[in-house]
Order: structure tokens, then sequence, then C-alpha cells
């Protein structure tokens, strides 16, 4: 496996922590590798865009092992979150783990998903969505504050993840891929086949590329991988 | 009633050097011009508009670094560069090196030649960073601003 990038120069007052869920997405897209490498050549190397990035440890990741992940060091990223505190930590931890063999990154930048975003520039899409089931999805003024935005989305905590896959055929190149973690709880198979029968306004190509296993049945995360072909 | 024994922290106790907090060994990266390629006004009316995009810099302060000439990043983006866009934004900031015209994929030999395009391409996309500054919207007129090297797209309340 490949190093996590170190987070260690943060504090995690307003932002998430990486924690299981993060780590299932960075093991599962080393996993990816081989797919990543025949689909994004060094001739037409990505945009990756990771939203809602938090930390950073997942673009971080992607921009820093870019010649390991897709096999050359041309991919360039691009980071969106909400949070005030986000962008910056998303800066630090890229500043923190960068190397000379890394990709480009272009940015961090705050807003609501891929607001402002052209039409179709991004390759490669990666989501690690509030998942939780809560009331409402918090809007950074509630008790847990930017965290509470971080991890809540709504009802079946999938508010924020539906504007996602109704917006994934503007933000996706036609070669584009997203990588969107859910949680047992947001009836992933379900999600996967309205994907799969247009209710998207495409007809995915959907499978699940990773999978956190079975704990006692409970909080079970899987990674799926979402594409037009 | 006896004192309890003092507590001897189990291996997985010891502070592992990469959880002590350290300093990042470079400084925050900032905005990228490349970025300005992939933006447009966040106002949904704008977005089908031509003169959304590029959005226009206003007052923005650079950054320059010196980074190693990396001729394979620029031969293989160059593809996906949107000429004219760069071209203006490039414009804007005041880099004048460009040609008119997208030039065709180079040798890397070429382009390891002092002067150049392969050169002003490496200053523009890798070596310079934004730091402060406003995106403008051409159609609209809407800034969004840079601060601290980070574009805010959020938009006010009554423009959702």
């Amino acid at each position: 496996m490949l190093p996590t990038p170190t987070t260690s120069h943060l504090s995690f007052d307003h932002i998430y922590e990486p924690s299981e869920d993060s780590f299932l997405l960075l093991d599962t897209l080393t996993l990816q590798s081989p797919f990543l490498h025949t689909r994004f050549p060094p001739t037409s190397p990505p945009l990756v865009l990771e939203l809602g990035s938090g930390s950073g440890v997942v673009t971080s990741f992607l921009t820093t092992h870019s010649a390991t992940l897709f096999g050359h060091s041309s991919i360039t990223t691009l980071s969106t979150d909400i949070s005030p505190h986000a962008p910056n930590a998303t800066n630090q931890t890229v500043a923190a783990n960068i190397t000379k063999e890394s990709g480009c990154f272009l940015g961090a930048i705050r807003t609501d998903l891929a607001t402002g975003l052209r039409s179709g520039v991004v390759d490669m899409l990666v989501f690690n969505p509030p998942y939780v089931p809560t009331e409402v999805v918090e809007d950074g003024n509630g008790e847990e504050g930017w965290i509470g935005v971080a991890c809540g989305g709504g009802i079946d905590g999938m508010e924020v993840t539906v504007r996602v896959l109704k917006g994934l055929k503007e933000y996706l190149s036609e070669r584009g891929v997203a990588y969107i973690l859910l949680c047992e709880r947001n009836k992933p198979e379900f999600v996967a086949e309205q994907l799969r029968n247009g209710e998207y306004g495409v007809k995915w190509i959907v499978k699940k590329v990773g999978t956190s296993g079975k704990k006692g049945g409970w909080e079970v995360l899987g990674i799926w991988r979402v594409m037009r072909w | 009633m006896t004192a309890k024994p003092p507590f001897i922290p189990p291996p997985h106790f010891t502070l592992h050097p990469t959880n002590l907090p350290l300093p990042p060994t470079t400084p925050p990266p900032k905005m990228k011009i490349l970025t300005t390629n992939y933006l447009t006004c966040a106002l949904r009316a704008c977005k089908s508009h031509p003169s959304s995009f590029p959005l226009h810099f206003r007052d923005a302060e650079l950054q320059q670094d010196s980074l190693p000439f990396n001729a394979a990043f620029i031969a293989n983006i160059l593809p996906r560069i949107d000429w004219p866009a760069l071209l203006t934004t490039a414009t804007e900031l005041g880099f004048t090196g460009l040609p008119a015209e997208k030039p065709d994929l180079l040798a890397t030999a070429e382009m390891e030649a002092d002067e150049g395009v392969g050169r002003e391409l490496h200053r523009i996309l890798l070596e310079t960073q934004v730091v402060e500054g406003k995106l403008v919207c051409g159609n609209c007129g809407h800034e969004y601003a840079i601060h601290q090297g980070i574009a805010n797209f959020l938009l006010p309340g009554h423009l959702v």
C-alpha cells in the first residue's frame, strides 16, 4: 500500500479528521491503478477533482502518488469545499506531502460542490460525501459547526450525494469516471440501480470497486465507480 | 489501600514521529493560472454565455517561483489546454510570450532549449501562482475574490 499523506500539521476542530472512510477511498484508488493507467495515459492526462476535500488527504494522495496510480505525473488536480477551513487545510496538506514526482496541484477552491466549474472538464471525480443520515443538511451554524457539514447528509444521508449524482452528466467529460463513497444506510444497491436505469439523466455504468466489509452488519462502506463507458 | 501502579504506556502509546506536529516543508500552494481554463461564472444564467469564459483577472498579485523545467508535463498538458482562453488570461497577467495559435507538440529537445514556448508555458503554468485578486465574469460582472491563493465561488444568498 502507498503511504498515507501526513495530516499531523492540522488541528481537527473544524476539519474532518481522516478516518476509516478516507482510508477505504485511498486503498480503493490504489487498487484501481491498472484501470487508471489505461484510461488516463500520459498523452491525455486527466483533470482530477475532489469534492469536499476537507483535510486534503485524498487530493494529496492522488497528487503525490500520481506516478504510481496513473503511471505518469502529468495529472492536474483540483479540490473544492464549502467550508471556510478546508481549502487552506487542503493546501497545507498538499504542501506537506508534495514531492518532485508529484502531479500538478492547481488549487483548492471554496465553493458548493462543483459550482463555478465549466461543464464536461472533469475526467476523474472523487467524493467522500456527508453520508450520515441526519434530520437536516447543516450550513455550518449548527452545534457541530463545519464538522456537521462534513458528516450530515440529511434524509438517508443522501441529500448532498443526490445533488452530485444529478450533476455527474454535467461535470464529467466523455471518458470521465466518478468514485463515490456510500454507506449501507444510503441504500447503495438501490442508488446504483437508479444510476444504471437512467434516473440520473444518463444510463451510467456502475460498479462497486471497494468495500470495508461487514462489521456486525453495521456501517458497511463501499466505493462505487460511475462512468459512461 | 495500595497505591495505583505507575502507568506504563503499552508500545502503541509511543508517540510515533509522524504523529508529531511538523511544520509543512513548503509553503501552502496557491491557485495556478491553468485553473482558469476550467472555471466559469457560478451563476447558472451566465454559464451558457460565451463571455463568461474565461473569467478575467483584476488586481492580481502573482507569486513567481523557480521550478525545474518539466518538458514532459508541458508536452502532455498542451493538447488539453483551451488555447484562446489561456492566451487571454496570460495576456491579462502580463505574459506576452505566447503565440496566437497553439503550437504543435514540441519535441522534448526543442523544449529544453533556453528560450521558446516550452519555457514560457512552464513559467506560466507551473512557476506562477495567484496570491490575491479577483476573477470577474465578462457577462454579469460578478467578482470572485482570491485571497491567500484560494478563490471563493460561493454566491451571496440573493444570487443562489
